[in-house]
């Protein structure tokens, strides 16, 4: 079945606990192929015990996704390819569905230009409220990961937990990029403060998207 | 097939290839700049855990999965009862290939370690890779050795 609303497309991903509570972990969206998803590795992890994707209820009648509503209804996920080195996970549902995007690569956008990503902010929080941004792209560059280059895009955006795992869009709506985390220096270092689980070097920062083009690798 | 056997006559490069193509470009890239599989394994963990702060959470600790990765192996290899089954139905079959072994190695250590196979699955293919460059009785001899020198 093709999937052409965003609603039906983009999903949260959550992780049902021992007690049968599920926690949302962040963002996922069907592909061109029946029944897969992406979102970040790092959204997943190194295991799908319990993984879930879940329904939301953006195609509400009246228009408004109901926050009071805490019921939720989750498809089994299980992890088909993960790449940590750019943190890319495909997931695998039995759910019959496709998208119609395109998945492309960051290298035609051009420094300036707006782009779009739909996501789950602060579903930590257990928000489950699918929502539209729109960030100029900041920056392209190439991140040094152990002598390997990756290319990536930094939008012009504060990121948030729940970003994560969030497709970017160009005007054509053809998924350019993913979202993976606020863009930090390469000097950081890991936990040296911590409020409320945040460091606050974490915060206020820019978002980082790694290309697409890693996904199609993938496939 | 014994499967020390197995091992034994695999060449270089075999267990890499029992990978999905994009993962063995990033492993062939780290080959290539360190000619260490053991290099490469400690990337790869490692770059499994540095993520850039995901969207403002603090991140998370390292785990080091390469060691567990390389007691189970040990264990499968000293013939430990944990993996009787797997060693069993490994000299059951006569004719096996290096994909069909590693999928079926990747799948009993996955198990054990609670991770998921095809995350678990590079880690394991660079320890065999090792293995395999120094033969497996020199590798159980190294790694008992270690194991004394440690206590």
């Amino acid at each position: 079945m093709l999937i052409t609303s965003i609603g039906d497309i983009v999903h949260p991903i959550g992780r049902k606990d021992e007690k049968g509570l599920i926690h949302l972990l962040g963002t996922g969206f069907f592909i061109k192929k029946t029944g897969l998803l992406v979102t970040a590795a790092h959204v997943v992890g190194n295991t799908d015990k319990d993984l879930l994707i879940l329904l939301n209820d953006f195609n509400q009648e009246n228009g408004y996704q109901d926050e009071t509503d805490n019921n939720c209804v989750g498809f089994k996920a299980t992890i088909k390819e993960i790449d940590p080195i750019h943190d890319i996970c495909i997931l695998k549902t039995d759910i019959k569905a496709e998208s119609n995007f395109n998945i492309t690569c960051s290298d035609g956008l051009t420094v300036g230009q707006n782009l779009t990503f739909w996501s789950y902010p602060h579903c930590n929080h257990g928000r489950k409220i699918l929502t539209y941004n729109v960030a100029p792209l900041g920056a392209k560059v190439m991140i040094n990961t152990h002598g390997l280059k990756t290319k990536s895009i930094i939008l012009n955006t504060h990121s948030q937990i729940g970003l994560s795992g969030s497709p970017v869009l160009n005007t054509a709506n053809e998924i350019v990029a993913m979202i993976i985390g606020s863009y930090i220096p390469n000097n950081y270092e890991l936990g040296s403060v911590s409020v409320g689980g945040i460091d606050p070097q974490t915060i206020n920062q820019t978002t980082r998207a790694i290309s697409a083009e890693y996904i199609g690798d993938m496939l | 097939m014994c499967i020390i056997n197995l091992i034994d006559s695999a060449k270089s490069g075999d267990w890499i290839k029992c990978l999905p193509a994009y993962q063995q470009k990033a492993i062939n890239e780290w080959y290539d700049i360190s000619g260490d599989y053991n290099i490469v394994a400690d990337n790869w963990q490692k770059t499994t855990y540095e993520m850039y702060a995901p969207c403002g959470n603090t991140p998370t600790s390292k785990k080091l999965y390469f060691e567990q990765v390389l007691c189970e192996i040990e264990d499968l290899l000293r013939g430990n009862d944990k993996y009787k089954d797997l060693l069993k139905e490994i000299n059951s079959i006569k004719v096996i290939s290096y994909t069909a072994l590693s999928t079926l190695i990747a799948n009993s250590i996955a198990d054990k370690i609670g991770s998921a196979s095809v995350f678990i699955a590079p880690l394991i293919m660079l320890a065999l890779e090792t293995i395999t460059q120094i033969g497996v009785k020199a590798w159980l001899n190294m790694r008992a050795k270690q194991g004394k020198e440690n206590v």
